[in-house]
């Protein structure tokens, strides 16, 4: 009997353990959470925004901390869960989030890891500010009709099809009549901003020819070969900045002299320049993205200054959306005068933000993706400029 | 049938073990992670079933249990899309959301959602059996051992490439249908207890003791009068029916990239039943239940080191390795999971039970 | 014209580094009848190794020289040599010895592939590029003539020494083999580092004209392919291994050449459609010895 009862406390402790859950007691800080990937081959994503949203916690609550209803109330970012950009991963990270009581998620940082993170968070109807999962679907599910389920998610960065059809637009302006995408079958956003590049280059009348690698490609050379038969001078790469500065590299040692465009993934391929490379290729590549971090705008460089102080590094765009993602979190907070879900996810509808790092103008959200604009970014003399 | 040949006290110990488990499923919607969790572990043990029916009974290796998971999912995904689609056409949108919406903010799943689920679960297992029935009778003709296991394996991959490169079909990241319909624990207890049910009627009729005989001996069996050819693709079509369903599962479960269905999934099906013991059934289940719980509840806990959640292969590879070497049978070996020992704790010297065993 | 061409130049030179690779798999699995995942471990091992070691002396005075290349070169083949040595005493031979079925040796296998995989990942998890020794003009060559050079020892170790021919014994019959007094246990392990040698070789000559790898280069980007070679040729013969590395090598070079008109994305389903086809017609591969199974 002895053994029975031995059992049976073991049983209880057991579905205590994993079935607690957080009950309405008197809130004394504001619980921030987040998840993104921590290890595994995009973990530098991972770590931008978790500095990113470390540093805005800390700075606000060095501030006073956040004004709900008169009291001023601290944040605490609970827990930044390591998800390995993984959806199985994300959508646990996000239970245990909620077991922690969390008001606020400030993630997940890959569109993969979101989407998976989304199908729980909309059972628990609590806002989620992705800062940096930039696929159309998030928001607005993956036929567009969805935006009534995912009433909770909203996005601190611009969406894949609004980059690439602004890079589509921009191709079109500069004269070109065709052009090449080379993108990464295995990766939505890369196919995300191939598509949008198609769809509008074909509505302005540019000829577009698209090639897809996989994530297992890492040597470009036979990629190249059709685009300098075919005579191309302009290559859109939408991908992340370790696959661009390959793809950059192989390319123009190849012998190729025209143009490469490409998106926000690229943010970092500066830093990807050894001692001694050649890279003046560079100055024939633009992209675009979220801000530029040399800007003379005040709050861009109060931000980066604060960054470099503290982690001793340049901050990569997706540590200033992870920093504006907490911003926004604390307007919609301030807004709603409360941390409950709902009022916070209305505040977040229908609210404007402002002082952000990553827009300068206000915007507020359309279908839960910010109204902002995009920035092009080229390189001159090893350093990048914003260009025309 | 089986369950007449069963000890009794087995039985009955099984029936009421069984109704704590469905007790438990209806409470668990009160909290947020033990329905994830049992939900996996319900879902996990009916694929690692599935696989136990070609490594266990058959002997058979198969590396590529992934792509018939990748199946079920991918068509009961299209099928509720398509579904739900026709019944918005229909019943206008709010309506039919009404009927089907469970997840937004956790409400109870509606009869109608049950049907639903359950209705496209058997039709894409079909599916999953039809092209796992021409998959066998390609390749279980001519290949066999390490050969058949690394075609599979290929034709594995195979689907996860087609899947990939059709945006309808998966695309990068995936479709997902969990944000319109997800199911409940209670729901995918029910589907597990009808899979067991089903294996354990299968492999207790001539099927079933044709494939044991193939497994001991081909030549031997041949020379008996099995079919052994046609026994083999039987188990398989029987075994991708049960993977189908374990796939179409998962599909209201949590949202998956097709790549997540390549090699690394169909290895870690056969971490689980090489650990529970290959040709146990009770001991797959034992098996998924902990790999769920090491994955989903254990990596996650804040006192966990880290070590732990990021270097998943260097733990699995050291279970691996460790238990080829001292226990290659696994936990429970062929035998299958008894009550037995539960009566001892209560009985120390009781020798009927000894003579159960 | 051109561009098939440079496919097909391309193609021999990821060819015949698939064949270096695919040689160890193949004499691995015709002497044990196991696939050694490992083998993908072992391709990762050589060229962490070659990687760091070259790091370490392109900093001294002999900078980028071919000096540098060698030594790199040689302490991975010797790292691999003796991780090989360690997986087979400790993991494979115990199982043998117990008389383990050949599903078990498998999962062994996976699991000492995991365990490699997974410390890899601890140790970088970052994408590296290796120093850029040669362009990729010289490095075809380079690939080429090593892999022709290394084939023709090869076959003439297997074919004409002793130790060759008591290899050949014991993956004809291993006990008979035993009872004509050869060291079995000493044959495996040979076969184990001449594998593994030919893995570092392999990834060294791959990474040569400075590619980017990541820990994954020998599970996921170089991946199956050498192994689906070494069956497409048939286990077990030397040339056959040659031939299927080729095959592969070729068609994914072409697949990407052409990577205009879509092929590149099915790549997949192209190598592994040859593979599951020749199979079906010819179970033991093209230049494999048919077996018939006796009671």
């Amino acid at each position: 009997m002895k053994k029975l009862f031995s059992l049976l406390v073991v049983l209880l402790a057991v579905c205590s353990v994993v079935g607690c859950k957080g009950n309405g007691k008197e809130k004394e800080t504001i619980k921030l959470g987040s998840s993104g990937p921590l290890s595994g081959s995009v973990s530098i994503y991972g770590q931008a925004v978790k500095e990113g949203v470390e540093l805005a916690v800390e700075e606000i609550n060095a501030a006073g901390g956040v004004n709900v209803n008169g009291t001023m109330m601290k944040l605490e970012l609970v827990d930044f869960v390591n998800d390995e950009a993984d959806a199985r991963k994300a959508a646990a990270a996000l239970t245990s989030l909620i077991s922690k009581d969390v008001d606020v998620i400030v993630g997940a940082v890959t569109s993969g890891a979101t989407e998976g993170l989304i199908s729980e968070a909309v059972k628990h109807g609590v806002p989620v500010i992705t800062p940096t999962g930039t696929a159309d679907k998030l928001t607005v599910g993956d036929n567009g009709d969805e935006r009534d389920v995912r009433y909770n998610v909203f996005r601190a960065c611009f969406y894949d099809s609004y980059q690439g059809k602004f890079m589509a637009e921009y191709t079109a302006e500069k004269g070109y009549t065709k052009a090449y995408v080379l993108y990464n079958n295995d990766d939505d956003y890369s196919k995300g901003l191939k598509n949008a590049f198609v769809e509008t280059c074909t509505l302005e009348g540019v000829e577009v020819a698209t090639a897809a690698y996989s994530k297992n490609d890492k040597d470009f050379n036979a990629f190249w070969v059709p685009i300098l038969e075919g005579g191309y001078d302009c290559v859109y790469v939408p991908d992340y900045y370790e696959n661009v500065y390959n793809i950059l590299k192989t390319g123009y040692s190849k012998g190729y002299a025209g143009v490469c465009y490409g998106g926000d993934g690229w943010d970092g391929v500066i830093q990807q320049v050894k001692e001694g490379d050649d890279a003046s290729f560079l100055e024939n590549c633009f992209y675009t993205n979220h801000y530029f971090g040399k800007s003379e705008n005040a709050v861009v460089k109060a931000f980066v200054e604060k960054y470099e102080a503290k982690y001793g590094e340049t901050p990569v765009s997706f540590a200033a959306l992870g920093y504006d993602a907490v911003y926004i979190a604390k307007q919609a907070i301030e807004a709603a005068g409360s941390v409950e879900y709902d009022a916070v996810v209305e505040a977040l509808t229908n609210g404007t933000f402002s002082g952000l790092v990553t827009s300068s103008a206000p915007f507020s959200f359309n279908n839960g993706n910010p109204e902002k604009a995009a920035v092009v970014i080229t390189f001159k003399d090893g350093k990048e400029v914003e260009a025309e | 049938m089986w369950f007449k040949r069963m000890n009794k006290r087995n039985l009955i110990s099984s029936v009421i073990g069984v109704a704590v488990l469905v007790v438990i499923s209806v409470l668990s919607t009160k909290s947020f992670e033990l329905p994830k969790i049992l939900n996996l572990i319900f879902i996990y043990s009916i694929a690692a079933l599935a696989l136990n029916i070609v490594c266990g009974c058959l002997g058979e290796f198969v590396l590529g249990h992934g792509g018939f998971l990748l199946v079920g999912y991918t068509t009961a995904v299209i099928l509720m899309q398509q579904i739900s689609k026709m019944f918005t056409k229909s019943m206008g949108k709010v309506y039919f959301k009404e009927i089907l919406v469970y997840v937004v903010k956790g409400g109870e799943l509606h009869p109608m959602g049950y049907a639903f689920i359950i209705g496209t679960v058997i039709l894409a297992a079909i599916i999953t059996a039809l092209i796992g029935f021409v998959v066998g009778l390609i390749a279980l003709g001519r290949l066999k051992g390490d050969y058949l296991a690394i075609v599979t394996l290929g034709i594995s991959l195979i689907f996860v490439n087609i899947c990939k490169n059709f945006e309808s079909l998966g695309g990068g990241t995936g479709i997902s249908i969990t944000t319109t319909i997800s199911s409940t624990p209670l729901l995918n207890l029910g589907f597990l207890i009808f899979v067991l049910f089903l294996i354990l009627t299968f492999m207790g009729s001539r099927f079933g003791r044709n494939i044991l005989a193939c497994r001991d001996d081909n030549i031997a069996a041949e020379a008996c009068g099995v079919p052994v050819n046609k026994t083999k693709v039987i188990a398989f079509t029987f075994s991708s029916l049960i993977a189908g369903i374990g796939g179409a599962l998962l599909a209201f479960v949590q949202p998956q990239a097709p790549t997540a269905f390549g090699q690394d999934m169909s290895i870690l099906f056969l971490i689980i039943i090489v650990l529970g013991g290959l040709g146990s059934l009770t001991g797959s289940i034992i098996a998924a239940i902990l790999i769920v719980l090491y994955e989903n509840w254990f990596c996650v806990q804040s006192w966990v080191p880290d070590f732990f959640a990021n270097n998943p292969k260097i733990i699995y590879g050291i279970i691996l390795v460790l238990i080829m070497l001292f226990r290659s049978s696994g936990i429970l070996g062929k035998n299958e999971f008894t009550w037995n020992w539960f009566f001892k704790l209560f009985k120390k010297n009781d020798k009927s039970l000894k003579e159960d065993k | 014209m051109h561009t098939l061409l440079e496919g097909l130049k391309q193609g021999l030179e990821l060819g015949s580094i698939f064949a270096l690779m695919a040689l160890g798999y193949s004499m691995v699995y015709g002497i044990v009848k196991m696939i050694n995942f490992a083998h993908s471990e072992f391709i990762t091992i050589g060229g962490f190794l070659a990687y760091f070691i070259t790091e370490k002396l392109l900093a001294t005075t002999l900078g980028s020289s071919i000096w540098t290349l060698l030594i790199a070169l040689v302490i991975a083949v010797i790292t691999c040599v003796v991780v090989a040595i360690v997986t087979e005493r400790f993991a494979y031979r115990p199982l043998r010895k117990k008389g383990s079925s050949r599903i078990t040796a498998l999962i062994t296998a996976i699991g000492v592939s995991y365990i490699f995989s997974g410390i890899m990942n601890a140790i970088e998890p970052e994408q590296l590029e290796f120093h850029k020794f040669v362009d990729k003009n010289t490095s075809f060559y380079i690939a080429i003539i090593t892999t022709a050079v290394l084939l023709s020892a090869l076959t003439f170790f297997v074919k004409k020494t002793k130790v060759g021919i008591a290899m050949r014994a014991v993956s004809e019959n291993e006990q008979a083999a035993k009872l004509m007094g050869i060291n079995n246990n000493f044959i495996i392990a040979l076969t184990f580092m001449i594998g593994s040698a030919l893995a570092a070789i392999g990834v060294v000559i791959y990474l040569l004209d400075g590619e980017c790898f990541t820990f994954e280069i020998g599970s996921v980007t170089i991946g199956l392919y050498p192994f689906v070679a070494a069956v497409i040729g048939g286990i077990g013969s030397l040339p056959g291994a040659v031939i299927g590395g080729f095959l592969i090598g070729i068609i994914r070079a072409i697949t990407q050449v052409y990577s205009n008109i879509g092929l590149s994305s099915w790549v997949d389903t192209i190598i592994y459609g040859i593979f599951v086809i020749i199979l079906l017609f010819k179970p033991s591969g093209l230049l494999g010895k048919d077996v018939r199974e006796k009671v």
